[in-house]
């Protein structure tokens, strides 16, 4: 078992790197670890050096890459918290180890294995032990677990498979001894390999996926990049607990919007619709009244930023009768469109708009000013292609804006001060 | 008094209706009743964002009234086709009037989801009425009592302004007074010789009558008062000018309608260039801002290049001024004359300076922001008492305020459009005002005395504009390096062949 778990994982998902995988981590190990590394920072002779070592850096590391992500005000915050201690906070050892044990799930020392067969659900147990940190209850929290976790959908593994006279060696993760390459043309030496994503292609057993719906719980922020992943799917359950940090509100909406509005909107809007009406037992964020308001709110509140802030004009005043929103060719090199037309964004906002308008209008912009003129061609589109749809009995519009009407007609209307529900 | 079509029915007791291929009954005539001009509007507004009007066939506009009852408006649109009727009824439903079929006087209810293939009258109504209007439970009986054009009423509607930045045309339409037109139309001549940031602009114009423009509260007198403008590829820097400057009205086209134009930063309640068949083509409509109404120039008039209208003179020709300066020393007396300035009949000499008075230079702070800096490294500045002298190495452009300056003679400046007399040699008058290398004779105008600016103080432009800078105290975070990032490669590490996973690892208990 590897013994550094900071210099070995934590460190390069930080960095990039090679990260090491070895005998998984348990939750004693860990302890014992913490405990050497704690010991060797007080008294300035540390038994792990090298972990001591990587342990500063890696604080250094994130204290810059919290500057360069989410600006000085924020980093600030990060600073001061590292200033006031200088071991390292404990979850980014559980979340790390965690991803460790993930990855130990296909070591090629184990993997496939009878000999050790239930191995695996013993580890799983302890790696959802260990990442079931909860959702990230301060802002500090939530920023340290991103920067630790945003790189996971980038963790690749090199595979390599060498074939000679002889026959063929697969090398998983590995790279080949000398030996097997040795004499080249005489042994007429192939080496072939392949890069693959771990998240993407090589993937965990399906028991291992409440390790990594935890893995989401603990760090919502990773999401907010992808709002068009098909699984985990976006879910606003696990959002909303970051949402209540106002910094953090900003730069998660200039993510969303980044994929673009008329690609990223309706499956936030889906998302919402499904959280609202599902009303999963067990989800970080009970979906309250209050709750669902809220969302509903930051939805308009993208809305709002692309009608106002979006670079080229923005083409409401033709909604088409013919064209259903989602229809046509993605733009190229983009990553694939939404599947099919729901009509949920269009859905719920109508209705806060007929319903709630305290939830579509921000208090700084009354509805008969000149400034509310885009959204109100917005909503009137919005209305028409609406319309249209219900008219087409094939079309699931009509369905979509019955549950997106009476959800909204359940919601309270918005205080006339700006306030976070208790999440 | 209504029953539903049933599937297969071909047979109606209501004379004009009759299946289309889908088995839906349909009458020859579409009709919508508004119970007011703002669900009109609102109706057109939906209908033109995706059809044209034209599409409709023969539209009639009709003041309708029930026994009793308010004024409505009715919209009898004569051979729709069926798949347009369907849009007819959506964009009537958006705007909430009901909508009807049928002919001959007698119409039904659209069909809705309540009657998927329409309706149809259980018994025909003898009423005298001009429209019959057949509901479930009665029918509604209207007199028409007039007839509107729907061309009136287009052009009775206000623009509305657009929220927003002001999106942009290439292609702009101005109207501007005759007072402000010769002006404008050198300005616009000139920018299309070839100024910076003028790639392509074109301008052609005719002087030509509008109506409706005497509405206008700031822009009295119409009649032939106004020049007709056609912009091609105006360039950014003119649209504040045109859109912003009093007596000038400048409008876009309205897609790709020729003759129909929008005051810049306003739309038509209604998608215009879907309507071009209900107005006529023969006449030019410019939609101001509100509430101005209107104008119309008819005819459309036959446009010239701008250069074929502009009126080239010489600044200050006419004006008799003449001014009398004494040297100092005179060796004759007898023999001395004045140096006096007289108005030129040739050009003599180019514009290589000018005198900005003091009360004109929050105008120069101003262009100073705009000026480029090839132009602030050439120009030369020296600041007088009461005003500010700018000159130029070759020639002055870009500065349209102030006396501009031509220079007949090395080293001595007087108004454009003027000459001194008498025309003694460059020598003698230098050795006369003492004029040295470097330093400038300025004849400033009628009346006003010459001064001589020494070469000392004549300073680069770019040196005396900035005012001295007040840095406050740089607050650093702290210097660190930006991120550098690499992909994440697993590695799996060897653990040798017999070792278990967990071994001895398990938390107990």
């Amino acid at each position: 078992m590897s013994r550094a778990l900071v210099a070995d994982v934590l460190l390069p998902l930080l960095v990039g790197g090679e990260l090491h995988v070895g005998r998984p981590w348990t939750r004693s190990r860990l302890a014992a670890s913490r405990r050497e590394v704690a010991e060797g920072l007080a008294t300035g002779r540390p038994r792990l050096p090298r972990e001591v070592e990587a342990l500063r850096r890696f604080i250094a590391e994130r204290q810059l890459r919290a500057r360069a992500l989410f600006g000085d005000v924020v980093a600030q915050t990060v600073v001061a918290a590292d200033a006031s201690s200088p071991e390292l906070d404990e979850d980014s050892w559980r979340l790390g180890a965690a991803v460790h044990n993930l990855l130990a799930l296909s070591h090629p020392a184990w993997a496939g294995k009878r000999l050790i067969a239930g191995w695996q659900a013993q580890v799983i147990s302890e790696s959802l032990a260990l990442a079931e940190v909860g959702p990230p209850a301060t802002l500090l929290a939530a920023v340290r677990r991103h920067l630790l976790l945003a790189s996971l959908p980038e963790v690749g593994r090199q595979d390599a498979t060498v074939r000679y006279w002889l026959g063929q060696r697969s090398f998983v993760g590995q790279s080949p001894p000398a030996r097997l390459l040795s004499w080249p043309r005489l042994r007429r030496v192939e080496v072939e390999t392949q890069r693959k994503s771990w998240l993407r292609e090589v993937g965990v057993p399906p028991a291992a996926r409440a390790v990594i719906l935890a893995l989401a719980t603990a760090s919502p922020l990773d999401e907010t990049g992808e709002p068009l992943r098909l699984d985990p799917p976006f879910c606003w359950a696990r959002v909303l607990h970051v949402l209540k940090f106002h910094s953090l509100a900003r730069w998660v909406s200039r993510r969303l919007l980044a994929p673009g509005f008329e690609r990223a909107m309706p499956g936030l809007a889906d998302a919402l619709l499904r959280f609202a009406l599902v009303q999963e037992p067990d989800a970080p964020t009970a979906a309250t009244p209050e709750a669902v308001a809220f969302a509903v709110r930051f939805l308009a509140h993208l809305a709002w930023l692309d009608l106002l802030f979006r670079p080229e004009p923005h083409v409401t005043s033709s909604p088409s009768l013919t064209t259903a929103p989602g229809e046509g060719p993605p733009p190229s090199g983009a990553a694939p469109g939404p599947p099919a037309p729901t009509f949920a964004l269009e859905a719920l906002l109508v209705a806060a708009a007929v319903e709630r308008p305290t939830l579509l209008w921000p208090p700084d912009i009354r509805p008969h000013s000149p400034e509310a003129a885009p959204m109100h061609a917005q909503i009137a589109a919005w209305q028409f292609r609406l319309a249209a749809a219900t008219m087409d009995s094939s079309s699931q519009a009509l369905a979509t804006w019955a549950a997106a009407h009476s959800v909204v007609r359940s919601l309270p209307e918005a205080p006339a001060t700006p306030a976070l529900p208790a999440l | 008094m209504l029953s539903r079509v049933v599937v297969g029915q071909t047979r109606f007791t209501l004379p004009g209706l009759a299946v289309d291929a889908k088995g839906i009954a349909r009458g020859r005539e579409v009709v919508v009743r508004f119970a007011g001009l703002d669900r009109l509007v609102a109706f057109l507004r939906f209908f033109t964002a995706n059809h044209n009007l034209d599409d409709l066939g023969q539209v009639r506009l009709l003041q309708a009234r029930r026994e009793g009852g308010p004024r409505e408006i009715v919209l009898l649109a004569t051979r729709v086709a069926p798949v347009l009727s369907e849009v007819v009824a959506q964009a009537a439903r958006m705007a909430g009037s009901p909508v009807f079929t049928g002919g001959a006087r007698h119409f039904v209810p659209m069909r809705e989801a309540a009657a998927p293939f329409g309706w149809d009258a259980d018994a025909v109504e003898n009423d005298a009425a001009d429209l019959l209007f057949y509901r479930i439970d009665a029918v509604d009986p209207y007199r028409v009592e007039g007839e509107m054009a729907l061309s009136s009423l287009l052009l009775r509607l206000e623009p509305q302004r657009t929220a927003g930045a002001e999106s942009r045309s290439d292609l702009l339409y101005v109207l501007a007074r005759r007072g402000v037109a010769s002006a404008l139309a050198g300005y616009l001549h000139r920018a299309e010789l070839g100024p910076p940031g003028a790639a392509g602009f074109r301008a052609y114009g005719a002087f030509c009558r509008v109506e409706g423009a005497d509405r206008a509260p700031n822009l009295s007198g119409g009649g032939r008062e106004w020049l007709f403008l056609r912009l091609e590829n105006v360039p950014a820097r003119m649209h504040d000018l045109l859109t912003r400057t009093p007596g000038f009205r400048a409008a876009a086209p309205v897609g790709a309608a020729p003759n129909l134009v929008v005051a810049v930063g306003y739309r038509h309640p209604v998608h215009l260039d879907a309507c071009r068949g209900v107005l006529p083509a023969d006449r030019f409509f410019f939609f101001p801002p509100p509430p101005e109404g209107v104008w119309v120039v008819d005819p459309i008039p036959t446009l010239a290049p701008l250069a074929d209208i502009v009126r080239l003179e010489m600044p200050m020709s006419g004006v008799a001024a003449t001014t009398a300066l004494r040297p100092a020393e005179t060796a004759w007396p007898e023999l001395a004359v004045n140096v006096q300035l007289v108005p030129s009949e040739r050009e003599d000499g180019r514009v290589v300076g000018v005198l900005v008075p003091r009360r004109s230079l929050p105008w120069l702070r101003r262009l100073v922001y705009a000026l480029p800096s090839m132009a602030l490294r050439r120009l030369r500045v020296a600041l007088l008492a009461e005003s500010v002298l700018i000159l130029a190495d070759n020639e002055l452009e870009a500065l349209p305020f102030g006396t501009l300056l031509a220079s007949p003679r090395p080293g001595v400046l007087v108004p454009v459009g003027m000459c001194l007399r008498p025309a003694v040699s460059p020598r003698v008058l230098a050795e006369r005002f003492g004029l040295s290398e470097g330093s400038v004779l300025v004849f400033p105008g009628a009346g006003d005395k010459p001064f001589l600016v020494p070469g000392s103080a004549i300073h680069p432009l770019e040196a005396r504009v900035l005012l001295d800078p007040e840095l406050p105290p740089l607050t650093t975070f702290e210097p660190l390096p930006a991120p550098v990032r690499s992909d994440v490669e697993v590695v799996n590490d060897p653990v040798g062949p017999l070792t278990m996973p967990l071994w001895g690892g398990l938390t107990r208990g």
